[in-house]
């Protein structure tokens, strides 16, 4: 069995670096919207009037993705990728200060439509990945499992994303910039408003739609393009 | 395509999906919770304790009309304080705020109250003795698989003895019950959503102070004492709210905070009579006897907590996180034995028993060393008719019946109407509350 596995993994890297395949670097500004957990956001800040700083709803971040193609000489091609989105929001009222962070964690199949067949121009991607998500609190500087309430709340899904890349010849690669928009029929979070709002299922339900969306830069490392090109 | 024109094509397309694709969200077309809310119509909240002062609170910060109407001649309920007893103020009502992960908890957070983490010990009276642990764990009312059957039903099949019975009584206690009603199947499945975090915490002055300084003064000029309601007529688009005296109450919408014992005898009546099910759903509530004797001692000789007392299931040491150079005892007497000592008919009597069981326990120093006591027996209070609620054999779904609203028009808030773990306590009750006011205005939105 084992060196079955090995074949097979000694298989993979030669194919992969025999073909001309590409490694696309992207990072920039995240944006992420959980209907649900804003439900949850705008009740906590309802329900405490006295926040001089209501909690901003969990939208805004950063995030950074790799993307591995191959054969990136040709119009319709094969990706993986990895995709990790961070978001970050405070509330304030005197003394009482709580973060929420969430972690977004998506590992990508994706077909690419390169149309000039080259390492230059338009490229539109469409993804289609697992989700993960990690919502974690912090309250008063202390993770709120300190104390036997619930610190954090993972989450399981899938998304669909669509992707369009703008690529030009820069030093020893090719840089550009990217945008994407993804959607997901469902993330599974039962604890989400545990963690946003302190209360189990009072206001949402254990698993919401979300939309997502990132612009940025990014940088295509790989060989020098062999059918197509400058 | 030149690269600039492609370059202002792809900037568009981008910014495009990036703006469009939120509003194909069903989550984010719906009505957006609270933005653009302009009710203008009059809210009527009956109740002044936690939950209803919570609820005029929430009003209030959100410029909507309101009255709350109490029939008691103070604001707080369950929520109250004795002054002068010792040197230091008692809450005679709840006194522990369970966790902090909760509204009050980032209230106190915010306002930078006192507050103490109880972690004193627990020892036990097992046998004739007072022993630090027991032979066997008491705390096993945790887990899918526990039956729908009373505690000490469950207690005795797992094998406890009789020896345990007083124990299990405490645990039950804990939970304002008998051991003999509380089913352990259901309360289980209510403390699953229990999200506030396990610590107990103390407030340096009261809970009833800081409820008051925080909530109570923001809308105490919306209250009306003494003002015992008596009738809600629902039948038209105005709820009319009729007080004992005849005075009748015009209002929109109605937050009916009262606690599920006084809507079981239906002290209350509703025209037209609510439907069935939220009435069949009251009666499976439990909320039986229960008080709070505070018996001040010359020193202090008894142990921070002692559970499995036969007349008190506990007994604990009512100074913890108080500056204080008193020593008060109290007793936290709940189900068959609050309703046993409620049966005495004499608060003399009543200190009697508790003194007897404690010179029993604590070598006939407490008779002694006692000054005096001071009794708050829920057990028949007016317009409280109990202690808390808790979970019955058959209790279903129950709690979830009773808290919603009827005809968009009377929402149901109080402590035993928390569907989310948090029942029996203040935060629970505040919660009550806010779920109550979110569907009020959910429903009027737009
Ligand atoms: C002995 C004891 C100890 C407790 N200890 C704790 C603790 O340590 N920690 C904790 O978190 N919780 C504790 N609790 C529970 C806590 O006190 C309650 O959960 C909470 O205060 C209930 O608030 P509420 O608003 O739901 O009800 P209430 O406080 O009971 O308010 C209901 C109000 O409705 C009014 N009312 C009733 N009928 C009418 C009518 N017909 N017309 C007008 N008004 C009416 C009543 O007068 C009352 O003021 C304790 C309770 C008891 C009894």
């Amino acid at each position: 069995m084992s060196k079955r596995l090995t074949a097979a993994c000694i298989g993979i890297m030669l194919t992969l670096t025999l073909w001309p395949q590409g490694l696309l670097l992207e990072g920039g500004y995240a944006f992420v919207s959980m209907p649900e957990w804003n439900r949850a956001t705008r009740v906590y800040n309802f329900s405490r009037p006295f926040l001089t700083q209501p909690q901003p709803l969990l939208r805004h971040g950063y995030g950074a993705e790799f993307t591995y193609t191959f054969r990136a000489d040709r119009r319709l091609l094969q990706q993986v990728g990895m995709r990790i989105v961070s978001t970050e929001s405070r509330a304030r009222g005197g003394q009482h200060v709580a973060w929420l962070r969430c972690h977004l964690l998506a590992p990508g199949y994706g077909l690419q439509w390169n149309p000039r067949a080259g390492r230059e121009g338009l490229r539109l991607s469409v993804f289609v990945a697992p989700v993960l998500t990690l919502l974690r609190r912090k309250l008063n500087g202390s993770w709120s499992s300190e104390e036997g309430a619930p610190s954090g709340a993972t989450g399981n899904g899938g998304e669909v994303r669509v992707k369009i890349c703008w690529l030009t010849a820069l030093s020893g690669g090719r840089a550009g910039i990217s945008c994407s928009a993804g959607l997901g029929p469902a993330l599974y979070a039962p604890r989400a408003e545990a963690v946003i709002n302190q209360t189990q299922r009072l206001v949402t339900g254990p698993q919401t739609v979300f939309f997502s969306a990132t612009a940025g830069l990014c940088y295509l490392i790989g060989p020098a393009p062999q059918t197509a090109g400058r | 395509m030149n690269r600039r024109k492609f370059v202002s094509q792809a900037a568009w397309v981008s910014a495009g999906s990036l703006f469009i694709s939120p509003l194909l969200l069903p989550g984010c077309s719906a009505k957006d919770l609270f933005s653009g809310m302009n009710y203008e119509g009059r809210v009527l909240i009956i109740g002044a304790g936690a939950a209803g002062l919570y609820a005029g609170y929430l009003l209030k910060m959100n410029g909507i009309d309101f009255t709350i109407v109490e029939a008691g001649a103070e604001v707080g309920g369950r929520l109250g304080k004795l002054t002068g007893f010792a040197d230091y103020d008692i809450d005679t009502g709840a006194q522990w705020m369970h966790g902090r992960h909760h509204i009050l908890g980032d209230l106190a957070a915010k306002a930078g109250t006192m507050l103490t983490r109880d972690e004193t010990a627990l020892s036990y009276w097992f046998n004739q003795q007072i022993v630090d642990a027991l032979p066997r764990d008491p705390f096993i009312f945790e887990g899918e698989a526990l039956p729908d059957i009373s505690f000490r039903d469950y207690a005795h099949d797992q094998g406890y003895g009789p020896e345990y019975d007083n124990i299990i009584e405490a645990i039950a206690g804990d939970q304002g019950a008998a051991a003999s009603a509380l089913s352990a199947y259901w309360n289980y499945k209510d403390e699953e959503n229990w999200v506030s975090g396990d610590e107990d915490y103390k407030f340096r002055a009261t809970y009833f102070d800081f409820f008051y300084e925080h909530v109570a003064a923001q809308v105490i000029g919306h209250v009306r004492l003494n003002s015992i309601v008596s009738e809600v007529d629902y039948t038209s688009d105005t709820v009319a709210v009729t007080l004992s005296g005849g005075e009748v109450l015009l209002a929109d919408k109605v937050i009916v905070t009262v606690p599920v014992a006084v809507l079981k005898l239906e002290e209350i009546l509703f025209s037209p009579r609510l439907p069935a099910e939220k009435t069949e759903a009251f009666s499976r509530f439990g909320m039986g006897p229960g008080m709070k004797v505070f018996l001040k001692f010359t020193h202090k000789f008894y142990s921070d907590n002692l559970l499995g007392g036969a007349v008190c299931a506990a007994y604990i040491d009512d100074t913890v996180g108080k500056v204080t150079q008193d020593h008060v005892l109290m007793a936290f007497v709940m189900g068959d034995q609050a309703a046993a000592l409620h049966a005495l008919g004499s608060d003399e009597a009543i200190t009697q028993a508790l003194l007897t069981e404690l010179d029993l326990v604590y070598n006939g120093q407490a008779s002694p060393a006692w000054l005096a006591s001071s009794i708050h027996d829920y057990t028949d209070r007016p317009f409280i008719r109990g202690a808390y609620g808790y979970s019955t054999v058959g209790m279903g779904d129950a709690r979830s019946v009773a808290a919603r609203p009827v005809d968009n028009k009377i929402f149901f808030a109080g402590e035993a109407m928390n569907t989310n773990g948090h029942h029996q306590t203040v935060q629970g009750a505040v919660e009550s509350a806010c779920k109550a006011v979110i569907d009020l205005i959910d429903g009027v939105a737009p």
